[in-house]
């Protein structure tokens, strides 16, 4: 007993962003009582929370394992909270107006983003099945909310039941896979797990095959692998679309990290038995998101199957399973990062206050009345599609080469003209906002924290683009190779 | 770490490359848009001036060497060994000039052409500008590949916003083509990337190093493997030449582009691919590129004559001219897979003339079309009468764009059926059949709009000054491409020089021991001897 307390004590220090989240979240949620509509305060406090974090965050130390080897802090988990939190600084950024507009309560709001951070923040150190179960949880039932949050529409609550229902499923699917993993090696722990696999799976393949395809069904749903994919494009839709800015990258972060914890770390010794499988869904993915996403009017639509599009791609990374390819993934998650972010904050400073501005058809000649932000666009687009000099570009050559220097030359090829097919619906958006005539009379000012949001991301984009080296040093030293 | 060495010791290449994106810069942030003759004479400025800083490129170039001159090289991301670094041999001089020629060419023929969105036009003018030169010059193949995709995009504009009718397909068509077969060979080129790696455990992406690696290739890597990697920088670039069946993006590039677009997509944009096929699929790949030679020059060859047919019952005169395109660029495609130095060098010198007749008959038919808004050809006849100085600048490109001796055309289509009759007679013999056919269309095409009566109505145009002859200042941007055509007609030998050493270079690298083969030489003093020995013994008889 005293064991188990002195290790739950030493290891507690790796926790310390992780509390400061939740307690963060949980005194925005109480500020209701105090500031019921006091938007700023409360995002003030949120982004606060955040900054707290992200200090704890490098206080804690790498490469070491806490809580019976549950729980690790490595790199990898590193960065992966580091793109997290940066998410969910630039949404909350984003969201001020937007719940202020609409009159949310803003208190629920915002503790919700900063719990389903903390869930995530979990799901990158977990080295656990079952801690990845429970931090999938948390983060999963928070944003299962926040998707919900246009309760006056029909659309946001739909939206939301569906993603609920499919999620709970993908649990369901992903508890399944882990009992029988227990089963078969009598642990769950990622480490043990890789050692003890190679050895049963032999034995007891069929079990070990069905244990795996469960797991990759419920992380298929997770980052919206086909044929997984369908709860995205409507919760995308349907969710207020700061959320739905926010759903396409963090969750999906955090998603990617455990998928890469339980592939490469758990199933890395009988690799070539699911790559296959992988291989299949990624490519179908690759296909299916860039041409579903050609027919779309909805903008934000267009930038979900888009987003599965992208998921597709981040899954040549798993596959390879390199420390490159991971290393590329991970940067190709920053940079998605920045241009999606700065797409979807254009959006939703376009469609604030009255839904103008969800349809590709909307962006009718809105170079002329805007230029400035019309170009801004421009180069997220540009960015979306891979095309230099920006740090989409850069993220995708990375990427394809490590996806090349492992031999996927197939499916890199395949990804390469997907990535061309692609550019025909960003550059939809482009085609409206600069060749069609002049339509546009929608005049709005950006407040100072959408400007913020803009001007971080368009930075990030076009000068990681020209020069990425000092986010490629930060990668690399973080991952200690 | 930085590093210029060239013999005018200061960067001239980056400056010649980056001015037209600074003074684009500048236009856009200082100029009015509605001050349009300010933003007009600071663009074609900005290009002259650019235009005279590449002249020193040619004085000072060296043609005794093959090697790259002028070079820069600075550490850029360092940790995947990409390098900015640039440099020109005599290839890339070549189309390096003919590209900041066509250049402020294209925005002083605009000036009347472009009535809205004037600041935006000329900017991105400017930017193409850049991206072209950078294609040209760059030495790391990251580099290239930037430039090659970064050009896309003011391309892309210019069709869509300034277009014809059809311009926002057209555009779109133009984009998507060419990425698709650029990113094709983006893979290639990191495949060969981390192959340079596993061999010389480098990372980097020069190119000079990978062209030291072909023979390393040719030996020791399996035949699928440089099939594939050839056939992905073929695709690459045959989408850009265009080569047939990849052309059909071109016609429709062309004829919805403005004038300018059209001038420059002619004169520079179809010349980075030849140029890449020189640069990179014939030096690194050359076992796989003649062992897939027959299908490409089987292409080339269709390219020729199906280009020329198609031109050939062509209403509109642009769409001729763009069909006649692929004819030309066929030509040059035969050219260089004769793979000896007299295709290769008709080659380049055909990629030239190219720019300056096509981009001077794209002119030519933007100019009627500004006048009268339509580019039929049966709206016009005997537009000699009413247009003298119209017509001579026409027939002369005319005669040079169909290969008449004493003029350009000439000069680079003799070379590559030499190069091609050396190599296969029945290439030069098939490929002749396209020059005569070039002759029935132009030919055509000039007795149709110059010749016969001219119309009641273009007759009322003309009096109202609306179908008047070139301006002082028309005549202006089609001098330089006239003295050229002529220039390079009557004494092409400093351009053969420039191309010299280079030229050797390649046709060594593609085929070893090439130049140490006994050649058959033909002795004049030596035939006449056996002739009259010969005739003399049948005397004796």
């Amino acid at each position: 007993m005293n064991n188990i307390l002195s290790q739950i004590a030493s290891s507690s220090s790796l926790l310390l962003p992780e509390i400061v989240l939740i307690i963060g979240a949980t005194v925005v949620l109480f500020g209701a009582f105090f500031a019921k509509k006091k938007t700023h305060l409360l995002a003030g406090l949120s982004i606060l929370t955040l900054v707290i974090a992200a200090i704890a965050l490098f206080k804690v130390p790498l490469n070491e394992t806490g809580f019976f080897g549950l729980y690790k802090s490595d790199g990898f988990s590193l960065l992966i909270k580091v793109i997290t939190l940066w998410v969910g600084l630039l949404v909350i950024l984003l969201s001020i107006d937007f719940v202020d507009e609409n009159k949310y309560s803003s208190a629920e709001y915002f503790s919700l983003i900063l719990y389903s951070i903390s869930g995530m923040f979990l799901m990158a150190s977990a080295n656990d099945l079952l801690t990845i179960f429970v931090s999938l949880e948390l983060m999963a039932i928070s944003v299962y909310v926040l998707v919900g949050y246009f309760k006056y529409t029909s659309i946001s609550p739909e939206a939301a039941f569906k993603y609920f229902i499919l999620g709970a499923f993908s649990s369901a699917f992903f508890i399944f896979g882990a009992s029988i993993m227990y089963g078969l090696t009598g642990t769950t722990r990622i480490d043990l797990l890789f050692q003890k696999i190679p050895l049963v799976a032999p034995g007891l393949s069929l079990f070990a095959v069905i244990g795996v395809i469960f797991i990759l069904v419920s992380l298929g749903f997770k980052i919206a692998l086909f044929p997984f994919h369908q709860w995205a494009p409507d919760a995308y839709t349907g969710a207020p679309t700061p959320i739905t800015a926010f759903m396409s990258v963090a969750p999906k972060a955090a998603a990617l990290a455990i998928f890469i914890r339980i592939f490469i770390g758990a199933f890395g010794g009988i690799k070539y038995d699911w790559m296959p499988a992988l291989a299949a869904l990624s490519f179908m993915t690759m296909i299916w998101g860039n041409f579903a996403a050609i027919r779309q009017q909805n903008i934000k639509r267009m930038l979900a199957y888009s987003s599965i599009a992208h998921a597709g791609y981040m899954s040549l990374g798993i596959i390879a399973g390199t420390p490159i390819a991971i290393k590329a993934m991970i940067l190709y998650l920053v940079a998605y990062s920045f241009m999606n972010i700065g797409a979807f904050a254009i959006v939703i400073i376009l469609s604030k206050k009255d839904g103008f501005g969800e349809n590709i058809e909307d962006y009718r000649g809105m170079a002329q009345v805007h230029p400035v932000l019309s170009a801004i666009m421009l180069i997220f687009m540009l960015s979306l599609a891979g095309i230099p000099p920006t740090i989409g570009f850069f993220g995708k050559f990375y990427l394809f080469g490590a996806a090349i220097n492992s031999g996927l030359y197939f499916l890199v090829t395949v990804a390469v003209l997907a990535s061309a097919v692609s550019l025909y619906y960003y550059f939809r958006v482009v085609k409206m906002m600069y060749l069609k005539e002049h339509k546009f009379t929608k005049q709005f000012e950006l407040s100072l924290n959408e400007k913020a949001v803009v001007f971080l991301t368009i930075v990030g984009t076009l000068f990681v683009g020209i020069y990425p080296t000092p986010l490629f040093d930060a990668i690399k030293n973080v991952f200690g190779m | 770490m930085s590093n210029v060495n060239n013999v005018l010791g200061f960067p001239i290449l980056t400056i010649v490359t980056f001015l037209p994106t600074i003074g684009a810069i500048l236009i856009a942030l200082f100029l009015n848009k509605e001050n349009t003759k300010a933003i007009k004479y600071s663009a074609f400025f900005i290009a002259v001036v650019d235009f005279i800083l590449s002249l020193p490129l040619w004085f000072y170039y060296d043609p005794t060497t093959w090697k790259m001159q002028f070079e820069e090289s600075v550490s850029w991301i360092p940790s995947l060994g990409i390098r900015y670094a640039v440099g020109i041999d005599g290839i890339s001089l070549v189309l390096v000039l003919l590209t900041t020629l066509l250049g402020f060419i294209a925005i002083w023929s605009s000036f009347e052409a472009i009535k809205h969105r004037e600041k935006e036009y000329y900017v991105l003018l400017l930017l193409l500008q850049t991206g072209m030169l950078g294609v040209f010059i760059a030495e790391d193949f990251f580099l290239f590949y930037v430039f090659w995709e970064v050009m896309l995009v003011p391309m892309y504009f210019l069709i869509g916003v300034w277009g014809g009718p059809r311009k926002l397909y057209a555009a779109i068509k133009f984009f998507l083509y060419t990425l698709a077969g650029s990113v094709l060979m983006l893979v290639a080129i990191l495949a060969l990337y981390f192959y340079n790696h596993k061999v010389n455990g480098v990372w980097t992406f020069d190119i000079q190093s990978y062209h030291q690696l072909a023979s390393y290739i040719a030996a020791h890597t399996s035949k699928t493997w440089q099939y594939l990697l050839a056939i992905a920088f073929f695709l690459g670039f045959a989408i850009k030449v265009p080569m047939f069946p990849f052309h059909t993006w071109l016609p429709d590039a062309h004829v919805e582009a403005p004038t300018a677009g059209s001038v420059i997509l002619a004169g520079v944009l179809l010349k980075m691919g030849t140029y890449g096929f020189l640069r990179f699929l014939l030096p690194i790949f050359p076992d796989a590129t003649k062992a897939l030679l027959p299908y490409f020059v089987f292409l080339a060859i269709v390219g020729i004559i199906y280009g020329a047919l198609v031109a050939l019952i062509q209403k509109d005169m642009k769409k001729l001219v763009a069909y006649s395109s692929v004819s030309h660029l066929g030509m040059c495609m035969l050219g260089l897979f004769a793979l000896n130095p007299n295709g290769i060098n008709g080659s380049i010198i055909q990629m030239i003339n190219h720019g300056i007749s096509t981009g001077a008959l794209f002119l030519i038919v933007g100019i009627v079309y500004e006048r009268k808004h339509t580019r039929l050809i049966k709206e016009y006849g005997g537009l000699s009468k009413i247009m003298p100085v119209y017509a001579t600048v026409f027939m002369i490109m005319t005669l040079s764009s169909i290969g008449l001796p004493g003029l350009n055309g000439f000069v680079g289509e003799f070379t590559i059926l030499a190069g091609a009759f050396q190599a296969k007679p029945i290439w030069a013999i098939v490929a002749t059949s396209g020059i005569v056919l070039g002759a029935a269309y132009m030919l055509w095409l000039y007795q149709r709009v110059m010749f016969n009566e001219v119309s009641e109505e273009n007759l009322e145009l003309h009096k109202k000054g609306v179908l008047k002859d070139l301006t002082p200042r028309e005549v202006a941007y089609f001098m330089p491409l006239i003295l050229l055509a002529f220039w390079i007609g009557l004494y092409p030998k400093p351009l053969f020089r420039a191309l010299e050493a280079p030229v050797n270079h390649l046709v060594e690298q593609v085929e070893p021991g090439f130049f140490s083969r006994e050649q058959v030489k033909f002795d004049l003093n030596k035939a006449k001897k056996e002739i009259e020995k010969e005739a003399e013994e049948g005397h004796h008889e």
